[in-house]
């Protein structure tokens, strides 16, 4: 089982600690989608750097934003420090803010 | 020509099903898949399952083909499973085959 | 893999499973309706069932029905053609309350009476992406949300299989404990391809609803997006009185334009404007990208305004994904995939239920917890309990007479609220019996579901011998087929959830993540 084996997962920081699993869950999904949105809008004016058309880097950014999304909730579960998952979306999140404010016109 | 797109689908996974000794012995019962035997159903597997999206691109047009032959991956090798669950002697035929055509080899 | 990334995806595929089961299978189990919604419009709305005839009537027969939304003011007036799946005429606009829909032979150009009941198309299909809830959206951004489950249930379920190719075609059908374990693997790693692709394909149609930061971050408002991606036609009123040309004119030139392919919408905007303009629309049921899919006449002289171009790569994809996921395209064996491996993804939401009871049920009854319990009345409700308001669905469409109303809510709604309540009272009784609920639940599905089809040959005439031979009522002959293996599939399963019964109380099965799948 898992605690045998000396890994520490959520679930065996479970007994009492509801308070813990909801922040995480509300960090992972909500700030989650936050950090994808900015990185999509963020893709979406500078993919025409690359060549695309206006229309076509919304289009590609948006459905890239899905898999985005989903690579971040999976990072959001996984990392043991709820701490580090905050700043690596804040991290995204100033990317995307970032690329939207200054890329393209 | 459907029946041959999934039907060339389903004899795909039951070879792959038969390259798995759990499998092969409870469809020839008692009895070890030699190696040889093992690598010949593993590639004829894949031959069946290219020989299927051929006919499937062939027969429905590059953008039905794929996605044709896509959900029959899902199909035929569901009905394999379900086989070798419930009558696991129809794939005995497969395994027969497999293994004549190995020791005509050897 | 480290051990920790696999325990902490078990932990999230249990937890994901446990929380959003309920709903995905709401969503599942709509979705694979919805691929024969327009079949169960037949059966739910019998006056439809009328025969396709050789010609189409032409589009200027019903020019009085335009004249009427002239009269009314209706900003938009639209007819759509028969086709083979939805085998009479719609039109429809606008009136001060609201669009009117009208329907019409496709023989006669008779009107149709009203069918009452909002059927497989209205109300089953819109369930399944907004779940009937639509304040703010919310129904949508729900779904949303279990989509992404969804894609992390997928991924988690094959990061914590460790043996995920030698249990490749696995399954334990003597040992009815491992078998609830082994359909749900194996029907999650073999249907994998479908449920990822289709989840994901189903948030992208909605791409610009889910990620409004994409389109916001490039355009000033929605309708330029549009414009600048989908080579649309537009142009504002012009506040004087016109004419309308000859439709079928039109409708012609459009076929030539298309080298043959068949029209089967057109929508008149700002009619009896004279700057109106008609846009007509090509066939859905060819291929699964419509290419060129419209053409703009102005309305009083039939002048060639504007062909819709190709879509550029990046869109085109999108709308190929989108074609991918609503199957709108004419092809039957793909129609029949689709429903069955919808069921299959089902199956795999249901087992995820069952394997979870099974493997925690010993455990919590000694500790005394109450997760069992909880799990179970939201499986049971969730699963069975939607079949179960299904059936009462179709059931009370067959009862209920035309034009009744009560308490201020019309037919369709009657019907719906039929659906809603009968669904919390199953919630309800697996919570009263929770040993009994699954199977008092299948054995319910059953008997409603043989109801139905005895209540469509009472009220209709339209028993299988009669409906198989008639190429126009197939569908119902379809839909009655499949009420008859429901009702055998949930007679087969709550017999064999009996005797699994005296098996299932013996040792617990100890499950993490890390070791369920030994």
């Amino acid at each position: 089982m898992a605690e045998s084996a000396g890994v520490r997962s959520p679930a065996t920081d479970r007994k009492g600690q509801w308070w813990v699993i909801s922040l995480r869950l509300l960090v992972v999904i909500g700030g989650g989608y936050i950090a994808s949105s900015a990185l999509v809008a963020g893709l979406a004016r500078a993919l025409p750097l690359l060549g695309f058309a206006r229309s076509e880097a919304v289009v590609l950014a948006s459905m890239l934003g899905f898999v985005i999304y989903l690579l971040v909730l999976i990072l959001g579960l996984a990392r043991r420090s709820l701490t580090r998952f905050v700043v690596e979306l804040l991290v995204m999140t100033g990317i995307g803010l970032l690329l939207t404010l200054y890329a393209g016109a | 020509m459907l029946t041959m797109i999934f039907g060339a689908g389903y004899v795909a996974f039951g070879c792959f099903a038969l390259g798995q000794a759990p499998h092969w012995r409870a469809v020839v019962e008692a009895k070890d898949c030699p190696s040889m035997t093992g690598w010949l159903l593993r590639i004829s597997g894949v031959l069946f399952l290219v020989a299927s999206l051929i006919l499937s691109l062939a027969h429905e047009g590059p953008s039905y083909g794929i996605v044709l032959w896509t959900t029959s991956l899902t199909i035929t090798a569901f009905c394999v499973a379900a086989t070798l669950a419930f009558r696991p002697r129809f794939l005995r035929v497969l395994a027969w085959i497999a293994d004549s055509m190995d020791s005509r080899k050897n | 893999m480290e051990p920790g990334f696999r325990a902490s995806m078990g932990w999230a595929h249990t937890w994901t499973g446990v929380v959003v089961g309920a709903l995905l299978f709401a969503i599942f189990w709509m979705g694979t309706l919805s691929v024969f919604d327009r079949e169960i419009d037949r059966w739910m709305a019998p006056m439809t069932r009328v025969a396709l005839p050789d010609k189409p009537l032409p589009f200027d027969e019903f020019r009085s029905t335009y004249d009427t939304a002239v009269a009314l003011r209706s900003p938009t007036w639209s007819l759509v053609q028969a086709t083979e799946r939805q085998p009479f005429i719609r039109v429809n606009y606008r009136d001060k309350s609201g669009v009117v829909n009208r329907s019409f032979d496709p023989s006669t150009a008779q009107t149709l009476p009203q069918p009452g009941t909002w059927a497989g198309s209205r109300f089953l299909y819109p369930y399944h992406y907004g779940l009937h809830l639509k304040i703010w959206n919310i129904g949508e951004w729900i779904v949303g949300f279990a989509a992404m489950a969804m894609l992390l249930l997928c991924v988690s379920g094959v990061v914590i299989h460790r043996r995920i190719f030698v249990d490749f075609f696995t399954l334990r059908a003597q040992k009815s404990r491992r078998l609830v374990l082994d359909i749900h693997t194996v029907s999650g790693v073999l249907g994998l391809p479908f449920n990822f692709v289709i989840t994901l394909s189903g948030l992208i149609i909605f791409f610009a609803v889910y990620f409004p930061s994409g389109w916001q971050a490039v355009y000033p408002d929605k309708q330029s997006f549009n414009a600048d991606g989908a080579s649309s036609y537009a142009r504002p009123k012009a506040n004087k009185p016109g004419n309308l040309a000859s439709l079928d004119t039109m409708v012609n030139e459009a076929r030539k334009l298309w080298n043959g392919s068949e029209p089967q919408a057109l929508v008149v905007r700002h009619p009896g404007d004279a700057a109106a303009f008609v846009t007509v629309f090509r066939s859905t049921e060819q291929g699964i990208l419509r290419h060129a899919a419209s053409v703009t006449f102005d309305a009083a002289s039939g002048a060639l305004l504007h062909r819709s171009d190709d879509l550029r790569p990046v869109a085109a994809s999108q709308r190929f994904l989108t074609g991918l996921h609503r199957i709108q395209f004419r092809h039957w064996t793909l129609r029949f995939v689709y429903f069955a491996l919808g069921l299959l993804g089902c199956v795999l939401i249901m087992t995820g239920f069952l394997f979870w009871l099974q493997a925690r049920r010993k455990r919590h009854a000694a500790q005394g917890l109450y997760g069992v319990q909880v799990v179970q009345g939201l499986g049971t409700g969730a699963t069975t309990g939607i079949v179960i308001a299904t059936a009462s669905f179709m059931v009370i469409n067959r009862l209920l007479p035309l034009d009744v109303t009560f308490l201020g809510y019309e037919r369709h709604e009657l019907e719906i609220w039929t659906f809603h309540l009968i669904w919390i009272a199953a919630f309800a009784h697996a919570w009263i019996r929770p040993r009994f609920a699954w199977k008092e639940q299948c054995q319910a599905i059953g008997a409603l579901s043989i109801a139905a089809v005895l209540l469509n040959w009472l009220t209709t005439g339209d028993h299988l011998p009669r409906s198989l031979s008639h190429a126009h009522l197939w569908p119902v002959a379809g839909v009655d087929i499949m009420l008859l293996a429901v009702a055998s599939g949930a007679f087969v399963v709550s017999r064999w959830l009996t005797t699994s019964k005296r098996h299932s109380t013996s040792a617990v099965v100890s499950v993490t993540g890390a070791s369920s799948h030994a």
